[in-house]
């Protein structure tokens, strides 16, 4: 039995399996798109290993450590290696520039599953610019030292108007290349979660997402059979809130740390009642899709709309998102030559 | 040696995780519940298979032993 089955097993059993915890809102980069950064707190060390208990005892298996940036937290180490101990399959989200040698020599010897980290820049100058902080050198040493002691790692970037160059140059690629590892893109900026759209700025036009995205070799075989069979009958799967939950660094479990108009504290409550708030949560977000513009549109398998995107978008969970259509109207024009000639 | 080796029952599987490089094992219910037992509290274990302390060591060195190379994660 591979990871893969358990995780589709518990989404069918309705059994929660996977968790985060943003265990702070501390980070020391100042990123032009992040859109979290207005209220820095760190969860308490308490907390945090109360949460970690009541997730050991709900039956969870994967947690993932987010931020801010979790190295931040003066508690990460010991954090870490009691998770480790309680047997979880961790994964740590990180820009990797501010790894201390004791924390160091801790991954070393007890290896997480993964560490996806952060890339804002493919060399000193853009990193710089776009992070406000001169630690590409830092990141570059960490990720050489990760290479060196089989530290399962993969980088990630997020397209902005700062990266776009860069992104098409595919400079990015060929950085995870050098490492051996692999480079993923997130291609859509949110407003800020303080509803301060400042982030917006960097957000690429969905002519330029998909100009990067055409660059790619394996876009036109990812896309095409998607927009070929897509019709209104297609269904959005999400196991949010059935066997994932996500707490963020107040202690309020929420079914996605995207879907932010819903919580409970977790810290407070029972696990049964976690548990029922969670699902009802996640039915009524089902709801809001069932119920949204978007619900009957061909095209939702092509614009990836949620309703926790919807939220962040305009604080209207059922309300499309102009940008997402426009995105899904570019993948047609260019990678949709079947949808576009039974179409007509 | 033991340390490393971390059990737990996820869905209704019987796992043991190494932590040190997170290779999961599926075992059988006996074998989650000595090792289990073995980490947890070994006094109990000895007297419950009534095994010396050496034998417990060994059997638990043998089975996790086993393990290796028959991991699917």
């Amino acid at each position: 039995m591979e990871h893969q089955i358990i995780r589709e097993r518990a989404l069918n059993e309705k059994k929660l399996v996977t968790a985060s915890i943003e265990i702070t809102e501390k980070c020391n980069l100042s990123c032009k798109h992040c859109y979290c950064h207005s209220q820095r707190e760190d969860l308490a060390y308490n907390d945090i290993i109360t949460i970690i208990d009541k997730l050991y005892d709900l039956g969870v298996f994967y947690l993932t450590f987010s931020g801010g940036e979790v190295f931040t937290h003066p508690d990460f180490g010991k954090i870490y290696l009691y998770a480790k101990r309680k047997g979880f399959i961790i994964t740590i989200l990180s820009n990797a520039t501010l790894i201390s040698n004791k924390m160091k020599e801790m991954l070393k010897k007890y290896k997480p599953e993964l560490i996806s980290i952060s890339v804002y820049g493919i060399d000193e100058q853009e990193y710089i610019y776009f992070t406000g902080k001169n630690s590409y050198n830092k990141l570059k040493e960490n990720l050489d030292f990760f290479k060196e002691n089989q530290i399962n790692f993969r980088l990630k970037t997020v397209l902005t108007k700062d990266s776009y160059q860069s992104a098409i140059n595919h400079d990015y690629e060929k950085l995870a290349n050098k490492y051996d590892t692999d480079m993923t893109y997130d291609p859509i900026i949110f407003g800020n979660k303080d509803r301060n759209n400042t982030s917006l700025n960097q957000r690429l036009t969905a002519k330029e997402i998909v100009n990067i995205e055409k660059t790619f070799s394996d876009s036109l075989g990812y896309w095409q059979p998607r927009i070929s069979s897509c019709s209104s009958e297609s269904c959005i799967k999400c196991g949010s809130g059935i066997s994932s939950v996500s707490i963020d660094s107040k202690g309020i479990a929420r079914i996605c740390s995207l879907y932010i108009q819903d919580g409970i504290d977790f810290l407070s409550n029972k696990n049964e009642e976690i548990i029922h708030f969670l699902q009802q949560s996640h039915y009524q977000m089902q709801n809001n899709f069932t119920q949204s513009q978007c619900y009957k549109c061909n095209k939702k398998s092509i614009c990836k709309w949620c309703s926790a995107y919807a939220y962040l978008e305009h604080q209207q969970p059922q309300n499309s998102i102009d940008f997402f259509c426009q995105l899904a109207d570019e993948r047609i024009k260019e990678f949709g030559y079947e949808y576009k000639t039974s179409h007509v | 040696m033991f340390e490393k080796y971390v059990t737990r029952k996820i869905l209704d599987l019987f796992i043991i995780i190494n932590i040190e490089n997170n290779q999961c094992y599926e075992v059988n219910e006996d074998t989650y519940n000595f090792i289990t037992l073995f980490k947890e509290d070994k006094k109990l274990l000895i007297q419950k298979y009534q095994l010396s302390s050496n034998e417990a060591d060994k059997l638990a060195i043998e089975i996790l032993g086993e393990l290796n190379g028959t991991s699917n994660y």
